[in-house]
């Protein structure tokens, strides 16, 4: 790791594309007059409210199909093609306010606790009020969102606590709620499972999407949790895992590494363990603490983790003022690089860092840049099935390009104020967070043929986007 | 039955042809020559349609309206029938070179298309991985550089082939691959030597070497592929095109150990008998073709196929004449080197379900490790872990 001293821009922009989806054109300056803590500050004040999507429409209801989608095979059929189609709407409103929206920090977390809640069911609905929920709790207090979320009928659906019932349990809720989304794994036992399972027997909810206890189906009896025992509750089993330190542990290990890219020394996680437990699991608090803390913009953090194929999609959006005419287009491109909002691959979530990087990933996420700004179409063809579900992507994949406009006019004004005599080096600033050290030759190179008018200031756009180093942030 | 002595030929055979100092590298064991192709029936197959207890009163009952007439199956013995669709297949059967194992599953099997697949692909069905049994064959296995250690025909790689260390190479047309890194990224961009691979920003340097690694292999593939052409018959079809594919780097001398293809999707939920029959046609169509081929090539001996699919379907049909997802289903292993050959198992029972499903026996992790120790001749310690032991797939004794 180069030890050379990180600059003031740069400390600006890895927290603009850590704590949001990277600079844009547009107010990137404002940030650049401020200090750290008050560019943190400004994060959060733009983050203060949550803004709520609704894209899906009310003929699709929580449980059963309205009626006139019952009658027949066919409208069954439609109703389930209905969903479909809601599902990647709901998908392009949530990737177009992740690029859109001037509360980044919100929604940052909001994509982060959409992975760790991680849930994938057919029903859009469903999808869209447990977003809300998610987005409405990211930067306030973790144990809100988790009592919102043990009612939540996507999570009931997708873990199958509507199949608990008190003669045939079922721990799918239980032993996800402790493994994945609280205490973490090693910290309790299988017994612990299979009580708290109980606690949740009977879980359903009814067609306005509300939650409905099935009494008939709801073990009542005495639970013994975590060295507890009595007639516990559901409010009471959570209560007892937030008192765990061990969860608050649990919880910023997870919370910083998706912000840092890497574990932090044990040490410093102590520390923020210890803070996050004393601030009642206040999530804001615990961010404003590791953003504003001098480690954060050390050179092994800055400019080291590979972005998600979100994070890469959003921040070209942001640059490039990307619309898609047809929201399936916007889902082919996640597909492709293998993340897919409201699709995560199973309930652990998806992978990080290098597990999105293959051959063929890594040659489409360069290709990208080419393929918007240029409109050059890819050199090969994608795959037309994209996965093994009923699920097939059926458009002409070389001619998405096509299918869509960017706008890149801001862009462009923004890289024009850069004087001339620099302007390669400062749009590699502007663009890169990895250091520039083993690029200066061909930066250089890049510079001359710009003052000697062979490149412009789009086809170096182009090109330096098409570098593995934009592939960082 | 076929012994194992008989692979001394392949020293003699047009794979042997790597450059000398790659030679050097390769361990001189027979096991090395060895090649598995994997074929994934994507979706669920429907397993008691294909492979029909045929002298069994409860597959009609169940199957009012999908069972198959007992006048048009193949019977391969007083039990088992094959599906007509696959005529071309039975003389693998009669052969003695079709394993067929029954009743393969896994513990507390789930019934989702994703998360079983990932059990496949993991070969861990109590935890989530995010590598595959073959990626982790590559880590602790791997082939020399450039040599691709096993190939995915697809352009989207499947968890199956992502190791700790490394990942298979996944690609529908290897002439094609060299484009994937003729982006303006790699070798257009940078001077020839500025490779970046060792950059101290690890994530930086593993991008660059992907990209470079993607692009020696893509060579190295195309080479020996531009030095050998084939002239088999293959069907036209998606898994006609991948086999010939792979027919063709195989006689080729590329050294790649394992081979990874789909085919799909037979998730038959409405009017199975078209789609299922089609379906079946392109596998016995494509998988014959291959295996001839193989075998003018003198490249058969040293191959073992071996086909699965995430579940079955359920036993009874539904009321869209169709069937939902299963659990348990077979697996089919083609092979010279059977230690049993036909069928290595007894049928599952229609008469003791577990909630309409058949129940499963044989771990298919069991049939991985078999594949792993005594056909690829490895240690599986670090493949399948835990390990759960193996069935007696193959002939000979095995040394690991």
């Amino acid at each position: 790791m180069s030890t050379s001293a990180i600059s003031h821009q740069k400390k600006i922009q890895h927290l603009l594309w850590r704590a949001g989806f990277g600079p844009s054109p547009g107010n990137v300056g404002q940030y650049y007059a401020l200090n750290i803590n008050q560019a943190v500050e400004k994060l959060m004040t733009e983050s203060t409210e949550s803004v709520d999507i609704n894209s899906v429409p009310p003929k699709i209801t929580a449980k059963l199909p309205p009626k006139q989608y019952q009658e027949t095979l066919a409208s069954r059929k439609e109703y389930g093609l209905l969903l479909k189609d809601e599902k990647t709407k709901l998908n392009v409103a949530w990737l177009e306010q992740m690029a859109n929206t001037p509360a980044q920090l919100r929604e940052k977390m909001c994509f982060f606790w959409h992975d760790h809640f991680a849930c994938n069911i057919k029903n859009p609905l469903l999808m869209q009020v447990q977003l809300n929920k998610l987005r409405k709790h990211a930067l306030s207090y973790f144990g809100d969102m988790l009592l919102d979320i043990i009612y939540d009928p996507a999570m009931i659906t997708y873990l199958n606590s509507n199949e608990n019932s008190k003669k045939h349990p079922n721990e799918n809720f239980a032993r996800e709620l402790l493994e994945l989304f609280t205490i973490g794994i090693g910290n309790y036992t299988e017994h612990d499972i299979k009580e708290a399972a109980r606690v949740f027997t009977g879980w359903d909810f009814n067609n306005k999407g509300e939650f409905a206890l099935n009494k008939e189906e709801h073990d009542d009896g005495i639970k013994q949790f975590l060295g507890n025992s009595g007639y516990l509750t559901a409010e009471e089993i959570l209560q007892i895992i937030l008192a765990q330190k061990q969860t608050a542990v649990h919880l910023v290990s997870k919370i910083s590494f998706f912000l840092c890219g890497k574990y932090l020394p044990k040490d410093i996680i102590t520390e923020l363990a210890d803070y996050y437990y004393a601030q009642q699991y206040h999530t804001g608090k615990l961010l404003q603490k590791i953003l504003t803390a001098p480690w954060f913009y050390d050179a092994a953090y800055v400019g080291t983790r590979i972005k998600s194929p979100i994070e890469l999609l959003v921040g070209l959006m942001r640059l490039l003022k990307v619309d898609f005419h047809n929201p399936n287009t916007a889902l082919v491109f996640q597909k492709v690089m293998g993340q897919a909002l409201l699709q995560p691959p199973n309930v652990s979530g998806w992978g990080t860092g290098k597990d999105w990087i293959n051959g063929f990933t890594l040659s489409y996420r360069l290709n990208i840049p080419r393929n918007l700004i240029q409109k050059d179409k890819l050199p090969y063809k994608l795959p037309k099935k994209l996965s093994t579900e009923e699920d097939e992507f059926d458009g002409d994949a070389e001619t998405l390009s096509t299918m869509l406009d960017i706008d890149i006019e801001n862009c462009m004004e923004f890289f024009r104020q850069m004087p001339r005599e620099q302007a390669v080096f400062q749009m590699a600033d502007f663009l890169y967070q990895t250091d520039l050290t083993h690029l200066q030759t061909f930066l250089q190179n890049k510079q001359n043929a710009f003052e000697s008018q062979k490149l412009n200031r789009k086809q170096i756009l182009v090109q330096l986007l098409s570098l593995p180093e934009y592939q960082l942030n | 039955m076929a012994t194992i002595s008989s692979e001394n030929t392949f020293f003699n055979s047009p794979q042997n042809t790597a450059p000398a100092f790659l030679k050097q590298k390769m361990q001189p064991l027979r096991e090395n020559e060895r090649v598995l192709v994997v074929i994934q029936l994507n979706g669920g197959n429907d397993g008691l349609n294909t492979i029909v207890p045929f002298q069994d009163d409860l597959y009609y009952k169940n199957r009012p309206n999908l069972s198959l007439a007992k006048k048009e199956l193949i019977a391969l013995d007083t039990y088992n029938a094959l599906h007509p669709a696959l005529s071309n297949l039975q003389k693998y059967y009669h052969e003695g070179e079709l394993s067929v194992i029954h009743s393969v599953g896994y513990p507390n099997p789930n019934r989702s298309h994703f998360r079983s697949m990932d059990i496949y692909h993991s070969a861990a069905p109590q935890s989530y991985e995010n590598t595959g049994w073959v990626g982790r064959y590559i880590d602790n296995f791997c082939m020399p550089e450039p040599i691709p250690t096993a190939i995915e025909m697809s352009n989207v790689p499947s968890l199956v082939m992502k190791g700790n260390e490394q990942n298979g190479i996944s690609f529908e047309d290897p002439r094609l691959l060299e484009k994937f890194f003729e982006s303006p990224a790699s070798q257009n961009l940078l001077q020839k030597a500025e490779r970046f691979d060792h950059l101290d920003n690890q994530n930086l340097a593993f991008l660059y070497k992907t990209l470079n690694v993607g692009a020696e292999s893509g060579n190295y593939i195309n080479e020996k592929l531009n030095a050998k052409k084939l002239a088999c018959p293959f069907p036209s079809t998606e898994l006609g095109k991948d086999l010939k594919t792979i027919a063709e780097m195989m006689a080729s001398g590329l050294e790649t150990k394992i081979y990874y293809t789909s085919l799909g999707s037979f998730d038959t939920h409405a009017l199975q008998l078209n789609t299922h029959q089609k379906l079946l046609q392109q596998f016995a169509e494509g998988v014959d073709a291959f295996i001839q081929c193989l075998k003018k090539q003198a490249l058969w001996g040293k191959t073992s196929i071996l086909v699965f699919s995430e579940f079955g379907r359920r036993v009874a049909e539904n009321a869209g004449k169709g069937t939902d997802h299963g659990v348990g289903n077979f697996m089919l292993v083609f092979s010279k080197h059977l230690a049993k050959a036909g069928f290595y198992n007894a049928q599952p029972s229609l008469q003791n379900l577990l909630g309409g499903d058949l129940m499963w026996k044989i771990d298919f992790r069991q049939v991985y490790t078999a594949i792993l120790e005594d056909w690829l001749g490895v240690s599986s310690e670090k493949i399948i872990v835990p390990a759960v032991g193996k069935i007696p797939l193959f002939a000979g004794k095995q040394v690991v």
